[in-house]
């Protein structure tokens, strides 16, 4: 449904896919270039838009971040920088951060997207594969001739 | 109240969450703020109470679990490739090829090539590449990197020519990694390197005689640069440390360089012959002159579409800005032995919008020019943003204040001071400031 508040923005309604809405100004969402198209296509101006990857936890923290995003203009870039690094501090945990990363992945955010994957990045960054694969739950599926081809192929980067 | 009403209605009802603010009440009006502020937390409350209850009616919702098992391997390639991007070394994403299978082979499709110094060198606490190995890797990774592979974005490596090594074989290496990085489309080309004493920069710019610390050149396409032909592509160009010797003009190299938009200078040496450095460009937009101590050359800028102007520590004798009337923004720091080329450049850019410089100046534009404000052949009343390094000693604090009435439209001004940006005293006018002496400074 679309509501038209008193300065004239227009309102839409995001549903995540816990069934929680969210109503946000149209300029907010359209930061989503996913979310973008669909106005664009005139698909979701009346009823809310489905977005059935995204959980209303996860949601809230994107919408929080394209207002912030929103609102601001360029003059601000010092604090902006500084509002974005308590935002993934906010979400401390790898977890919480990969379904950021799922979420702007999926509405298409770009300035979210390399927000989260230079923060994933420096977790990344000094760990080695094992504590990597650890960390995500992630299944090393190479057998150990394999790993051991890898490895040699690599061997410089390995030393 | 119409809203806070509204807003109420939708929480009891559909327990939806409203995310809207205005910007325009947000500035004007602190009440409305703190009444919506109560109400959000209401909400919020609310939103507890409800989420609280939800969860224990709604256990069989499948939903609520998803986000716990998310894991890196779920996300896209293209999400993957963006965080390897971020990894501040290509060692870095060779090593997470060993993380499964998936991961592989992915830092093929890297757009960068990154390859700092690994290690720092006893002698000169530079930081240089473990050799031989790190050159091999360097090698190794080139070659290894398929076809198929993404046009290049960046290139960077950082470069120790280790004395253990033939001169001559870390100078067949460097060149070939540029060639290849040129080969391969790059955009980006940065280049850090020390040691050699003598230096032939691959791309023949110049033949530097000492060593070349830093030196980033940005390219659009594939160009090669050692020719002596113009570099069309370039439009950006830093150039830090370098030695130029007495064959090379660094005008004349800069002139192969005619579509540049942005030239950084810094801590450079010059030949004996060289008496001027001419910065002639028509599309320059931004100049970063630093750190240059050449006491007996001079300076010509003649760039009609430079906006940005930073010039600091550029001690030369003469400084002719003959054409800079599109600059907004201007730094400008000198020693105080250099107050005459300092009052110069002040006078050539009056005309900014935004300008920094350091308050020991005024003192001496006190005693000797502002009773002659013909010096000036347009006062800077344009000005709109001034800022000024200063200890607050007691001629600048006077000299300053002497300045400021200059500044009919002065609607920023920013004291800081000389070093440490801790104390930033922000003062803010309105256009026409009026009342400068409620404004204090420590004693």
């Amino acid at each position: 449904m679309s509501i038209t508040t008193e300065n004239n923005e227009k309102m839409i309604t995001l549903m995540s896919s816990d069934g929680e809405e969210f109503v946000v100004e149209e300029a907010v969402a359209a930061q989503s270039q996913t979310i973008k198209h669909l106005i664009e296509d005139g698909c979701s101006t009346e009823g809310s838009i489905p977005l059935p990857n995204v959980t209303g936890r996860v949601l809230s923290e994107v919408i929080q971040y394209c207002k912030k995003h929103s609102s601001s203009d360029d003059k601000e870039e010092k604090e902006l920088e500084a509002w974005d690094a308590e935002f993934v501090k906010a979400a401390d945990d790898h977890v919480a951060l990969t379904d950021l990363m799922m979420a702007a992945n999926f509405l298409d955010i770009k300035g979210l997207l390399d927000l989260v994957a230079q923060t994933l990045a420096n977790m990344i960054t000094g760990k080695s594969p094992e504590e990597v694969r650890r960390m995500w739950n992630i299944k090393n599926d190479f057998t150990p001739e394999e790993a051991e081809k890898v490895r040699k192929e690599n061997q410089w980067a390995f030393e | 109240m119409g809203k806070k009403k509204k807003l109420s209605k939708k929480w009891g009802k559909h327990s939806r969450v409203s995310l809207r603010t205005s910007q325009g009440m947000a500035a004007d009006h602190p009440k409305r703020i703190k009444r919506l502020a109560s109400l959000l937390s209401q909400c919020l409350d609310q939103l507890k109470n409800e989420t609280t209850s939800s969860s224990t009616t709604t256990t069989t919702s499948s939903t609520t679990t998803t986000t716990t098992t998310i894991s890196l391997n779920d996300l896209p390639d293209d999400v993957l490739l963006r965080i390897l991007g971020y990894l501040p070394s290509t060692k870095q994403a060779i090593q997470a090829s060993l993380i499964s299978r998936r991961w592989r082979n992915l830092w093929f499709r890297l757009p960068c090539l990154l390859f700092p110094a690994t290690g720092t060198d006893k002698g000169t606490g530079y930081l240089h590449q473990e050799q031989p190995a790190e050159q091999m890797f360097i090698h190794r990774t080139l070659v290894l990197r398929p076809h198929e592979s993404p046009q290049l974005q960046r290139f960077y490596v950082q470069y120790y020519y280790s004395h253990c090594l033939p001169y001559l074989q870390g100078l067949c290496d460097l060149e070939s990694w540029v060639y290849y990085a040129i080969n391969h489309g790059v955009q980006e080309l940065e280049l850090d390197c020390y040691g050699p004493r003598y230096f032939d920069f691959p791309a023949g710019l110049s033949n530097a005689n000492s060593s070349v610390r830093y030196l980033k050149i940005t390219i659009r396409n594939t160009c090669p640069l050692y020719s002596h032909q113009p570099i069309k592509s370039l439009t950006s160009l830093r150039l830090e440390r370098l030695h130029f010797d007495d064959d090379c003009h660094v005008s004349d190299m800069l002139s192969l360089c005619q579509n540049l938009e942005s030239l950084s200078l810094e801590n450079f040496r010059l030949g004996y012959t060289v008496s001027v450095i001419k910065i002639h460009f028509l599309k320059l937009k931004k100049l970063n002159l630093g750190m240059y101590n050449g006491n007996n050359k001079s300076l010509e800028i003649d760039c009609p579409n430079l906006t940005s102007l930073v010039m600091n520590h550029f001690e030369v004798r003469g400084i002719e800005l003959n054409d800079v009337s599109s600059l907004e923004e201007a730094r400008i720091y000198f020693p105080s032995s250099h107050y005459e080329q300092w009052l110069m450049v002040i006078k050539s850019v009056s005309h900014v919008r935004h300008l920094t410089t350091q308050s020991w100046c005024f003192k001496f534009l006190a005693r000797k020019d502002l009773s002659n404000l013909s010096l000036f052949e347009s006062p800077p009343c344009h000005l709109k943003h001034l800022e000024i390094r200063t200890d607050y000693s007691k001629f600048e604090v006077l000299a300053m204040a002497s300045f400021l009435q200059l500044l009919p439209y002065l609607e920023m001004l920013i004291l800081e001071p000389p070093c440490r940006p801790k104390n930033l005293y922000k003062v803010n006018f309105e256009p026409f400031w009026s009342n400068l002496s409620i404004f204090s400074y420590p004693t």
